[in-house]
């Protein structure tokens, strides 16, 4: 029942505004995910719905969201439904002025002290529950903040008060300060930072120090997070270098409260992504080189190199790539690219061909094909396993822009894969998909067949999705 | 009963939305007010980020339809919602893609949340009134051409 009456209460508030406040602006948007798979001789069933509305009266503006999940996490056995309104928010917005009370999500210079967010393919949600207070103008951004942050799982913490100040003397530069106080980890922590950037024409640098002060229980000496980014451009040759040293600075475990730059490339394909390095700020060195160079007139060729260790030098992480795009002929864009990634001893080379054919107006055709070899070591048994390879396939055609056709395939002949499925099965994922866009902003995804579970990641943080065999229902609207 | 009630709003409510102000900082150090530049010409605003292949393919359209359409003096607003982790990408993609648009930074997604959006990328295009006339999520080939009835369609009635 007690979803019943949220959900009612979002619908009569849509309702309502749209039809009886004309002045009110209204915007909103829902999605539904609903899975029904096979294990074993059960079948489970996931579901989850987020339900958010955002109301605009000339400078007020309100904003809900409701979710529900079953199971309240994933690979949770809990069978009840977690649900609630999960956001409520009351703002005032000026040109200048932006004030709000209730939840809110928030980023001080890149993350060192604070950053607070959502990340709804993983399952992440760090937002605060307080007050926060900003202005801007040309010269100045000012924010100010105070509130009882949540951790990814909902669980409440230590509230905090923060605040943070730029100057912006000439567009080219801005010098900015950021402090938070905490009871993490001890009572009256006081973290800071101090930032820089300049931004020219043919290139850029951004860099902030950030420590720890003020508190007895804690070395001073060894609390301290650098980042530094810096861009050149010569002629059409394009170079990116960012740089992370981060000891002792994770404010709390699993990173409620800041979550700084990874400094590890974001790579676009599902084979590299499930070997993505996860961040640590509390124990963190390494950085990252790009270059991107047309090498025939749009031709665009990137090189990339990444590498991450410890203070202990016990986890090293390498990260090459290389990516070039082209047309040819001019109907098809090709994306070429190869990646060595290597977990201390864990290496993994993957090649990936990609082409999009634009058929006609109406219709084109997209192709990937991934391919990794994997050599690992059992460190049980400090013995080398002979490698394996993994193959991705995927194939879409979209039919207009409003319908697509998809098949997606894996194989494997790795032996040593743990939960899924057992040793000796047909390593085999197959699933087709569906996809169509009705009424301009609702869009239906159909899946059926079988897809490989495990790590998800995006920007350092993973999750693990449970495998599929079934199918998978996603509806998504914007109103 | 949500989606059905969210798919009823939308099919019922012919009337068009104004585009909701905003400000933000571009990738050249200047703010950029949206209402400050509505009634100067159609705008095109697009939500990306550096990690999105689709927002690529889009915005490759884009690069071609600013060209066409340079002389109605047409917008294009291309809001990057990459976060802290990727924000250092976001000069050197535009400047290697040869993005010729106006390019803002919504690392914190205080826009991308004021919209309501739920992916990348996303797109609106905005008459001189600040009234949303097309809205779109996604990009799969075809779209651009329904952009730009509608962006002609925009031109004829002014």
């Amino acid at each position: 029942m007690p979803v019943f009456y949220e959900a009612s209460f979002i619908a009569v508030l849509i309702i309502t505004s749209v039809y009886s406040i004309e002045d009110f602006n209204v915007v909103g948007n829902n999605e539904f995910h609903y899975t029904v798979s096979q294990k074993d001789d059960s079948l489970n069933r996931f579901f989850e719905e987020w339900a958010s509305v955002s109301l605009l009266y000339k400078k007020i503006g309100i904003d809900l969201r409701y979710e529900a999940h079953l199971p309240p996490s994933p690979g949770d056995f809990n069978l009840e439904t977690r649900h609630g309104i999960s956001l409520r928010t009351v703002s005032f917005q000026s040109r200048h002025i932006l004030v709000k009370a209730g939840h809110f999500y928030t980023t001080l210079g890149r993350g060192l002290t604070l950053r607070t967010f959502e990340k709804r393919e993983l399952g992440w949600d760090t937002r605060i529950d307080g007050l926060f207070f900003k202005f801007q103008n040309d010269k100045v951004d000012l924010k100010l903040l105070g509130g009882i942050p949540y951790a990814a799982n909902g669980s409440k913490y230590d509230p905090l008060e923060a605040g943070e100040i730029s100057f912006i003397p000439h567009d080219i530069v801005q010098l900015g300060a950021t402090m938070v106080i905490t009871d993490r980890p001890a009572p009256n922590s006081y973290w800071e930072s101090l930032y820089f950037s300049l931004n020219l024409p043919f290139g850029s640098i951004y860099a902030e120090y950030a420590s720890q002060t003020f508190n007895e229980f804690l070395d001073a000496d060894t609390a301290k997070a650098l980042y530094a980014a810096s861009t050149l451009f010569i002629k059409d040759l394009s170079l990116l270098a960012e740089f992370k040293y981060y000891m002792d600075y994770n404010l709390n475990e699993g990173m409620v409260y800041n979550n700084p730059p990874s400094v590890i490339r974001e790579h676009f394909y599902t084979l590299q992504n499930r070997h993505q390095y996860i961040s640590n700020p509390d124990n963190e060195l390494g950085f990252l080189v790009e270059a991107t160079y047309p090498v025939i007139q749009d031709n665009l060729l990137t090189v990339s190199y990444g590498y991450s260790t410890n203070k202990n030098n016990t986890i090293k992480y390498h990260d090459l790539y290389t990516q070039v795009e082209f047309q040819f002929p001019q109907t098809v864009h090709w994306i070429l690219s190869s990646g060595f990634q290597k977990e201390n001893f864990n290496r993994h080379i993957t090649m990936v061909l990609n082409p999009e054919w634009n058929i006609n107006d109406n219709y084109s055709l997209k192709v990937e094909f991934q391919h990794q070899h994997t050599a690992v070591n059992d460190f049980e048994n400090y013995e080398k396993i002979p490698k394996f390879y993994t193959q991705y396939y995927s194939g879409t055609l979209g039919i207009y822009s409003n319908i697509s056709v998809s098949l997606f395939a894996e194989t494997t002949t790795d032996n040593y894969i743990q939960g899924d499925f057992k040793i000796g099965q047909n390593r085999i994922w197959l699933g087709g998909e569906l996809s169509l866009t009705f009424l301009e902003s609702h869009n239906l995804t159909f899946f059926a067949g079988t897809r490989r579970g495990g790590k998800n990641c995006t920007t350092g943080i993973c999750k693990n999705e449970p495998a599929l065999k079934g199918v998978e229902l996603k509806i998504t609207s914007s109103f | 009963m949500l989606i059905i009630i969210a798919i009823k709003v939308t099919a019922e409510t012919e009337e068009k939305k104004k585009a909701r102000d905003f400000t933000l900082r571009g990738l050249n150090g200047k703010n950029y007010i949206l209402s400050e530049n509505i009634g100067k010409g159609p705008i095109i605003i697009n939500f990306w980020a550096t990690w999105c292949l689709p927002c690529y393919s889009e915005m490759k359209e884009l690069k071609r339809i600013y060209g066409t359409y340079s002389n109605i003096n047409l917008q294009i607003l291309s809001i990057s919602i990459d976060d802290v982790k990727t924000l250092s990408k976001v000069k050197m993609t535009v400047r290697s893609k040869k993005y010729p648009f106006t390019v803002l930074l919504d690392s914190n997604r205080g826009v991308y949340k004021k919209y309501q959006l739920s992916g990348v990328p996303h797109i609106f295009l905005i008459d001189k009134n600040g009234i949303i006339i097309y809205s779109h999520k996604g990009y799969k080939k075809g779209d651009e051409k329904i952009l730009e009835e509608n962006l002609q369609a925009i031109i004829k009635n002014e």
